[in-house]
């Protein structure tokens, strides 16, 4: 039993078959509690996918603090005059809503491309069938890994992420407007709500964004070719999975009154 | 001994440099490549093959409406719970529609879109443009006396920037269709309430900013992912890595021209 049963036809696969990623899911941990798994494989994922976003989501998200700040000034100018004002407010959204969201996307293509890119390529080498032919387990030494990596070093470069918008955001506020700008760091706002819903959408995005890469990878096919459309996928799967985990954990917390 | 050592601190202490300094003449490598990807399509506008631009259209363009359409879907949430906060905060419910207008038209619209797209229409014109390149269909080309660049090349990099601009104001329109809907059923405004402050506090100005950061993240998409694709090497592996850098580095260049045309827009040209 490989993990071939859980692939969907190649041209089937948009990588967002919720039946499909649960299914994968499941298999992969049931083969990597059953054949084990590399922790020193964990560790390396962490350490591969943490250091080749780093740069991709400080960068990103202090550029995007600094534009949110723009806009909210312009915003505010035209009804209140200060920006300061809505600092702790500010705050309260960038935490809760914008900021994982933001920079999950941004996770997801740097982790999703890799991820996809790196499995298809293993696909059509036929490196995976290599693996299942000496004894390997696809599920318990490829995906589940992976997964699990993703599960740590995805919700540890949001809050780093978070942080670099939410700093970049205060900055521009004092450095461009002349701000109070400690009232965009004012946590007066944010309560265990937030923080819980912060978290949520954080581990949610860490499973989904592995988990619609290696799918996407697994169902590359055909050559070349086929690697650069399971990539591509990828890519999509795992940013619109993030936008769709958005839509659903956000519900889910707003009728369950958090 | 005492040779070696003072070699090999010499060593620890350059190294950091050579590599800071490769990187940065690689940067200028790249964008110097992009440039003159940008400027032999230009040269090549006026023999644009229409029935390639057109093929293309429907490829990038056409083909990512669905994908344009759920993404406008969920930018319209994000608003939505964005300008919940801030108007249960503060109480200002009129003010909604404006607020979730300007943020679709000015930030979030354009910004999502091509984020998106630079996987979508990135990725693969990238993976496209290597996988012919890796199988020498280019020079197969200049073999037969055509010049690829014009023929293949410039078609996609005018579709693909045209594709990102048309596919943003889709998934703006949506979203701001979207957010009525969610800020209806979520934080109960009404749909009239939400156009009254939309009509009186958005002005064409707020439109052409979107259009302009549009066309620039588009243009900035087709370039990067043609010259990433252009450079491809070797085998199954490099096609997906040409895909996967193309998307990594738009989505870098992308953050970075956001933040310049924001600034430029709301300063400069305010």
């Amino acid at each position: 039993m490989s993990a071939r049963a859980v692939r969907p036809r190649a041209s089937g696969g948009t990588g967002l078959n919720p039946v499909a990623l649960i299914l994968l899911l499941a298999h992969s941990v049931r083969h990597a509690w059953k054949f084990g798994f590399s922790a020193r494989e964990v560790l390396r994922q962490i350490v591969a996918m943490g250091t080749q976003s780093m740069l991709l989501i400080v960068c990103g998200m202090a550029f995007f603090g600094a534009v949110l700040i723009e806009h909210g000034a312009s915003q505010a100018r035209q009804i209140v005059g200060d920006i300061s004002i809505v600092g702790s407010a500010w705050f309260e959204v960038v935490l809760r809503d914008l900021a994982p969201t933001i920079a999950g996307v941004l996770a997801a293509v740097r982790i999703g491309a890799a991820l996809s890119a790196e499995i298809a390529a293993m696909k059509v080498t036929e490196q995976l069938d290599a693996l299942e032919l000496s004894a390997g387990d696809v599920s318990a030494d490829i995906v589940f890994p992976r997964l699990l990596a993703g599960l740590v070093a995805i919700p540890a470069l949001l809050i780093v992420g978070t942080a670099s918008a939410e700093l970049s955001s205060a900055a521009s506020a004092l450095f461009f407007y002349g701000a109070d700008s400690g009232a965009f760091l004012n946590p007066e706002l944010i309560g265990g709500d937030d923080l819980f819903a912060f978290v949520i959408k954080a581990l949610g995005y860490g499973l989904a964004i592995p988990l619609a890469a290696i799918q996407c990878g697994l169902s590359a096919d055909g050559g070349p070719g086929g690697v650069g459309e399971a990539t591509t996928r990828g890519v999509v799967a795992a940013s619109m999975m993030v936008l769709l985990l958005n839509v659903i954990l956000s519900l889910a917390l707003f009728f369950s009154g958090l | 001994m005492g040779q070696d050592l003072a070699a090999s601190a010499r060593g620890a202490l350059l190294q950091p440099i050579t590599r800071l300094g490769g990187r940065a003449i690689r940067l200028l490598q790249s964008i110097g490549s992009m440039g003159l990807v940008l400027g032999r399509t230009v040269r090549a506008l006026p023999r644009l093959d229409p029935r390639e631009v057109l093929r293309s259209l429907v490829h990038f363009g056409f083909d990512a409406m669905a994908l344009a359409c759920v993404l406008g879907v969920f930018v319209g949430f994000i608003l939505v719970l964005f300008s919940n906060i801030i108007v249960t905060r503060f109480g200002l419910k009129s003010l909604f529609g404006w607020a979730s207008g300007y943020a679709v038209l000015r930030e979030m619209g354009p910004f999502m879109t091509a984020l998106v797209m630079a996987g979508r229409i990135g990725a693969r014109n990238a993976a496209e443009l290597g996988a012919m390149r890796i199988g020498g269909q280019l020079e197969g080309l200049r073999g037969v006396g055509v010049d690829p660049f014009a023929l293949l090349v410039a078609p996609r990099v005018v579709a693909s920037a045209l594709a990102v601009t048309g596919l943003g104001l889709v998934a703006s329109l949506v979203a701001i269709l979207a957010s009525i809907a969610f800020g209806w059923a979520v934080s109960d405004i009404a749909p009239a309430t939400y156009l009254t402050s939309f009509e009186a506090r958005l002005y064409v100005a707020d439109l052409n900013a979107a259009l302009v950061k549009l066309f620039c993240f588009g243009a900035t998409i087709s370039l990067v992912s043609t010259q990433v694709g252009l450079q491809a090497r070797g085998g199954a592996q490099a096609i997906g890595q040409v895909a996967a850098k193309a998307v990594v580095v738009s989505a870098a260049a992308l953050t970075a021209l956001d933040w310049l045309i924001t600034f430029v827009t709301s300063r400069v040209l305010a």
